[in-house]
């Protein structure tokens, strides 16, 4: 079925006429096997948590700086501000539980520059870059969940659930699908990286 | 926020047998498989299909207690999709979402392999109907898998499991942003979404009256003797 290559790109208008998304046509071996992270060699540690999580945080400063700004030039309006607001509050906070936990292990964090352009400036620009960010956290921390140890599983999973929460509501507001798939792919370090590096954002 | 409740859906009790009976039976000695590794965890995820799956007697239990809950799921919003009297919004969202927890099933039977069981039967009672009790009672169950995923994924033996679960979960966390959208409700309430157990799953699916009856198991009972 052609329309399930369409990664979110259907509109709610072309998913009421076509009636698509036969499940159908996405076996399981797509779901289990189409994109599984390559895990890592190693056995997870507490010294893999750590790299891991500073890994992540990274994630986490590009999202919580990209809302903030966006707040701090007050260009957004209605339900985009609120979301705005409210999502850049939670960014924030996992920025904070992330530094927390690199620090308990022993490393800082550094914190990239960043430069959202007009990203951050009206709703034109902010959706789609608000959808791709939170994409781009959900795969990235899916991708990762696998190498965790089991305490810090339990950390990863309580903010990647609010990242798929932050999507879906972009989703929707951008009037795109909200849930494509019914697996999310995650992302390696290296494709999370190269999809930093496409936004334009990090300095 | 609203208070979400499942008032107008009847409560009863006979349920969680279709949930627990499945998952009751392992906490005996059973043996463990050893985990998977290295080149075998490669292949068996290009070709889950060939690969005869290598679950842990608790993992098997974990994925059939999701099998349960996603056969229920899927059915609901499948029923929903079938009827079609609900508000379009929310048609179109039970039809996406139908169809990812359709897809939800064929994976966790993929990862159950010879251990799948057959999904209960439901009778959803008119919410699949209803507007406002189907979205109040998709809010619910988005919810609760999404926060039992969490729980679960600290249980699993196989990191290989884990990886599939949390590619389940981040979905059924879109799912209930989505659902909560749409009903008015703040999809990201809070900064950290926590863990729920299983045992308020099972109360929640009670609540509902919506299992008429249990899957078969493969368990075999000890033939009587009357003489």
């Amino acid at each position: 079925m052609s329309d399930l290559h369409a990664d979110g790109s259907l509109t709610r208008a072309q998913l009421l006429t076509r009636g698509v998304v036969g499940s159908g046509a996405l076996t399981a071996g797509v779901i289990v096997a189409g994109g599984m992270p390559k895990l890592a060699g190693s056995q997870p540690s507490r010294e893999q948590d750590a790299r891991v999580l500073e890994w992540l945080l990274q994630v986490e400063y590009l999202q919580a700086a990209f809302y903030s700004e966006a707040e701090r030039r007050g260009r957004l309006r209605g339900e985009l501000r609120e979301f705005a607001v409210l999502v850049g509050e939670q960014e924030r906070a996992h920025v904070a539980a992330l530094e927390k936990a690199v620090r308990r292990g022993g490393n800082a964090a550094r914190r990239p520059e960043f430069d959202f352009g007009d990203a951050t400036a009206g709703a034109d620009e902010f959706v789609p870059a608000a959808v791709e960010l939170e994409e781009i956290a959900v795969s990235a921390f899916n991708g990762q969940v696998p190498n965790l140890t089991r305490p810090r599983v339990l950390t990863a999973m309580k903010i990647v659930s609010v990242e798929a929460r932050h999507v879906g509501w972009a989703r929707d507001l951008a009037d795109r699908n909200p849930a494509p798939r019914p697996a999310d792919r995650p992302a390696t370090q290296e494709q999370t990286r190269e999809a930093m590096e496409a936004t334009g954002f990090v300095e | 926020m609203s208070d979400l409740t499942l008032e107008a859906v009847d409560r009863s009790g006979a349920i969680a047998e279709a949930f627990d009976q499945l998952t009751g039976g392992t906490r005996g000695d059973f043996f463990r498989k050893a985990l998977i590794g290295g080149a075998a965890l490669t292949a068996v995820l290009e070709a889950p299909a060939l690969a005869a799956p290598h679950n842990t007697a608790k993992d098997v239990a974990i994925l059939r207690f999701d099998l349960n809950l996603e056969y229920l799921q899927a059915a609901m919003y499948s029923e929903a999709e079938r009827l079609g009297e609900i508000r379009p919004r929310t048609l179109e969202w039970s039809r996406v979402v139908g169809a990812n927890e359709r897809g939800h099933v064929k994976a966790i039977r993929a990862l159950l392999g010879r251990d799948a069981t057959k999904s209960p039967s439901f009778n959803f009672r008119g919410v699949t109907e209803d507007d406002r009790v189907f979205t109040e009672t998709a809010v619910a169950f988005e919810d609760l898998t999404a926060a039992l995923l969490k729980t679960q994924a600290t249980q699993v033996d196989s990191r290989r499991l884990l990886a599939a679960l949390a590619s389940l979960h981040s979905v059924e966390a879109r799912h209930a942003a989505w659902i909560r959208h749409i009903a008015g409700i703040v999809p990201s309430a809070d900064a950290f979404d926590e863990p729920t157990s299983k045992a308020k799953v099972v109360r929640l699916v009670e609540s509902t009256n919506f299992v008429t009856s249990a899957p078969r198991t493969k368990r075999r009972r000890e033939p009587r003797y009357t003489g």
